[in-house]
């Protein structure tokens, strides 16, 4: 099956490029770190790191790799094949969601161990790495270089950031929950505490209208700046 | 196989059409060239065949169906080879044709056999990325063929390539063209087009100036001329003679007779020359 | 002189092109700024609601955001290097008169001016910790010298840009050697000190407090940062 195997594909290309040896050291340094905090802060601390890291990894490494495929001309060579671009989408996003989750589940694991709800955990991990893999694509489709893209990721990404404010205790505002972080903020605290069902509920749809808006978004500027332009140069 | 009709096309945010008014068709089994300078609406009209600019006003029609009719079961049956190499270069080539291989769910060929084809099964498990520019180039001819395209479209195929390979290639293209399959050739390499195209088509700045076999071309823009070439006391001299009933040309028999000819050749014009005089633009 | 003008030229161009490098000297500021701002707040907060003083960390906390400055800006010349690599400049830099010795200390010289001045200029809004000039200016060496380590590791080890984001997720992690480094209390700390920053980070805090540490810390870091600089550019300088 096409999906499947360029999944399978993509998951091999992170490999090749280092992307699980780089997890699979920062996951230790994590745990090790995490480990040497007091039990009592273990947990807000593993809620931290999991979602400030592993679960937003998406938008870091696809604005590599779409700037690399852009640069080897790899998208005109892969969509005069039967390979759709929601299925090129569809593969990025679930090798990258493997890669956040794994990492994630890891250091879960190793630092506060099964006192969690995994389906929660697992839910938040997805929903997160889902959205951000597709704001790092549409962000990409449009940057030149990485340079670029990390300098403009860091013009907006501190905003998703800002609800954590709220789990330090530091500052509350119901405006936070406009916010797609906030909802996995309350997914993940919700996989060690337990959540309200209308927590949950408020939880996944914002997540999901924000995963749509996303989705069309990427679609649309896929279209428009990638395929439009493939093949050489076009005025 | 494929039947363009009235094609205009504009890009956005641009004033003038990019390609202004289109005609041609491709016969199954045919191959044929699009030739012109860069910027000319080649990659464009390209473009168009193949799917990926949508918003064009005329007709396309490729295999009975107009383009717009086409779902991605059409991708199934081409293949494009674009002029820049396009490949993952921390994969081998072999896990680059595998790869591409598995996008395609109808009939495939084994990347290995098309290694062997272009001379590159000995590099099969080497990276890409310690290709040259001709292996690479070679490599990218292969991806086009591997589901068994019944039309393939290839940019400059033979760009970047030695003579020995570059003659490979064409063999290929004629072995596929006698297979049956239609072959869209674009290029300015004119010896290229020559060599290969049952027809080419010259366009320039969105119009087709002309569509016609380099054959016919050559003999009818060419002078009916035979040009020879002999010595004569240490010097290298030459004449011409109309051709036209040089059998019975008094002149003509006795040089030959008498002289110590070195060469003789009728004076063809080359598909350069003719593009230059008909669209009165040089293709460099 | 006038090869690296013309290098100059060409990145001047592409500050008004795009605002990278402007950004790199922007974004450190901004976080100066917010730190100096926040932390007082989050300080005051965390002491009135939990009981928690922040403050102790205060010395830690200024460490660890000096050595962010300089690797932050350390990976965007990585990542330039990385471009000039895809696009094949660096093997023309190499047969032009400029040559890759060339080539790569021009490269190097802007993030370790930068990496220099703007620590300073980051400790200064911050106000979290002071230390004198003099015993300042050996740690600030060192603080500069994180940059090109970074831009050095990203353009030797990183074969294209997408292994070079996987690289420098790595090199985060030596912002995790400071911390480590203040929490751990057995010898085992001295782990990190393969991480060039925890030096830096213990001989900051060393120096806060009068301890005779510093000395010791200043000379062992010193050289870590050289040796580790010098192995890096060799590395490049006979791989490429």
């Amino acid at each position: 099956m096409r999906l499947l195997s360029a999944i399978k594909f993509d998951i091999r290309f992170q490999l090749r490029h280092g992307f699980y040896y780089a997890y699979l050291l920062v996951s230790l340094i994590y745990i090790l770190l995490i480990r040497l905090l007091p039990v009592s802060v273990r947990e807000l601390a593993t809620i931290f790191v999991v979602f400030t890291d592993p679960s937003v990894l998406g938008f870091f490494f696809i604005g590599g790799i779409i700037l690399l495929e852009k640069g080897q001309n790899i998208f005109e060579s892969l969509f005069v094949t039967p390979y759709r671009t929601w299925e090129y989408q569809i593969s990025k996003l679930a090798s990258l969601t493997l890669l956040a989750f794994s990492s994630s589940l890891v250091i879960v694991l190793a630092t506060v161990g099964w006192r969690v709800n995994i389906l929660l955990l697992t839910v938040g991990i997805l929903l997160s790495s889902v959205l951000f893999t597709l704001f790092g694509m549409t962000l990409a489709f449009i940057s030149k270089t990485v340079n670029d893209y990390i300098i403009s990721s860091l013009v907006y990404m501190p905003v998703f950031f800002l609800p954590m404010l709220e789990l330090f205790g530091i500052y509350k505002t119901p405006l936070f929950l406009l916010l797609p972080t906030k909802a996995t903020l309350l997914l993940m605290q919700g996989a060690f505490s337990g959540i309200s069902l209308l927590d949950f509920l408020y939880s996944i749809s914002t997540l999901a209208v924000w995963i749509a808006i996303a989705w069309i978004w990427a679609q649309n500027w896929f279209h428009k700046y990638i395929i439009l332009r493939e093949g050489g140069v076009s005025k | 196989m494929i039947e363009v009709k009235d094609l205009n096309f504009a890009y956005p945010n641009s004033k003038e059409n990019t390609l202004k008014g289109l005609n041609f068709s491709i016969e199954k089994g045919e191959i044929f060239g699009f030739l012109g300078p860069s910027g000319a609406g080649k990659s464009t009209t390209q473009k168009i065949i193949i799917g990926i600019l949508k918003n064009y006003i005329g007709s396309v029609r490729v295999m009975g169906k107009e383009l717009h009719e086409l779902k991605s079961e059409y991708y199934e049956r081409i293949g494009v080879s674009f002029e820049l190499p396009n490949l993952y270069s921390k994969f081998t080539a072999l896990e680059n044709l595998e790869f591409f291989r598995s996008l395609y769910s109808g009939n495939t060929e084994n990347p290995m056999e098309l290694l062997a084809m272009v001379g590159l099964e000995e590099h099969a498990k080497m990276r890409v990325s310690d290709f040259s520019k001709g292996m690479k180039m070679r490599l990218n001819f292969c991806r086009s063929l591997l589901n068994k395209p019944e039309i393939i479209f290839l940019d400059e195929p033979t760009s970047g390539l030695d003579p020995v390979n570059a003659k490979k290639i064409k063999d290929i293209i004629v072995q596929k063209k006698n297979e049956g399959r239609t072959i869209f050739l674009t290029t300015h390499n004119m010896n290229a087009a020559e060599d290969l195209c049952d027809r080419v088509a010259f366009i320039v700045n969105g119009e087709i100036s002309l569509i016609d076999s380099p054959r016919q071309l050559m003999l009818d823009k060419g002078k009916k001329t035979l040009r020879v070439e002999y010595r004569e006391k240490g010097s290298i001299l030459k004449r011409d003679f109309e051709l036209k009933g040089i059998g019975d040309n008094e002149e003509f028999l006795q040089m030959i007779k008498e002289k110590e000819v070195e060469t003789m050749h009728t004076l063809e014009a080359t598909l350069e020359d003719i593009f230059i005089e008909v669209t009165g633009r040089s293709l460099a | 002189m006038k090869r690296a003008a013309v290098l100059l030229k060409g990145d001047i161009k592409n500050i008004s092109r795009d605002p990278i490098l402007a950004m790199s000297v922007i974004a450190p500021l901004l976080a100066a700024v917010g730190v100096r701002f926040l932390v007082p707040f989050a300080s005051g907060l965390l002491l009135r609601e939990l009981s928690f003083d922040l403050t102790i960390y205060n010395e830690l906390i200024a460490s660890t955001m000096l050595l962010v400055t300089p690797l932050m800006i350390g990976m965007l010349a990585g990542f330039i290097i990385l471009d000039e690599k895809d696009e094949n400049l660096l093997t023309y830099f190499a047969v032009t008169p400029l040559t890759k010795t060339g080539y790569l200390i021009y490269r190097m010289t802007f993030p370790i001016a930068a990496g220099f001045i703007m620590s300073f200029i980051m400790l200064e809004i911050m106000n979290l910790a002071r230390l004198s000039f003099i015993a300042l200016l050996p740690i600030m060496l060192m603080v500069s010298m994180e940059a090109p380590m970074a831009a050095l590791l990203l353009g030797r080890f990183a074969t294209n840009k997408v292994e070079g984001l996987a690289l420098s997720k790595a090199i985060g992690i030596f912002l995790l050697a400071p911390i480590a480094g203040y929490f751990i209390k057995s010898n085992w700390q001295l782990l990190a000190g393969i991480s060039p920053t925890y030096w830096v980070s213990k001989a900051f805090i060393a120096g806060i407090n009068s301890q005779p540490s510093y000395w010791f810390y200043i000379a062992a870091g010193l050289v870590i940062h050289i040796i580790y600089i010098y192995m890096m550019f060799n590395s490049f300088e006979s791989r490429q």
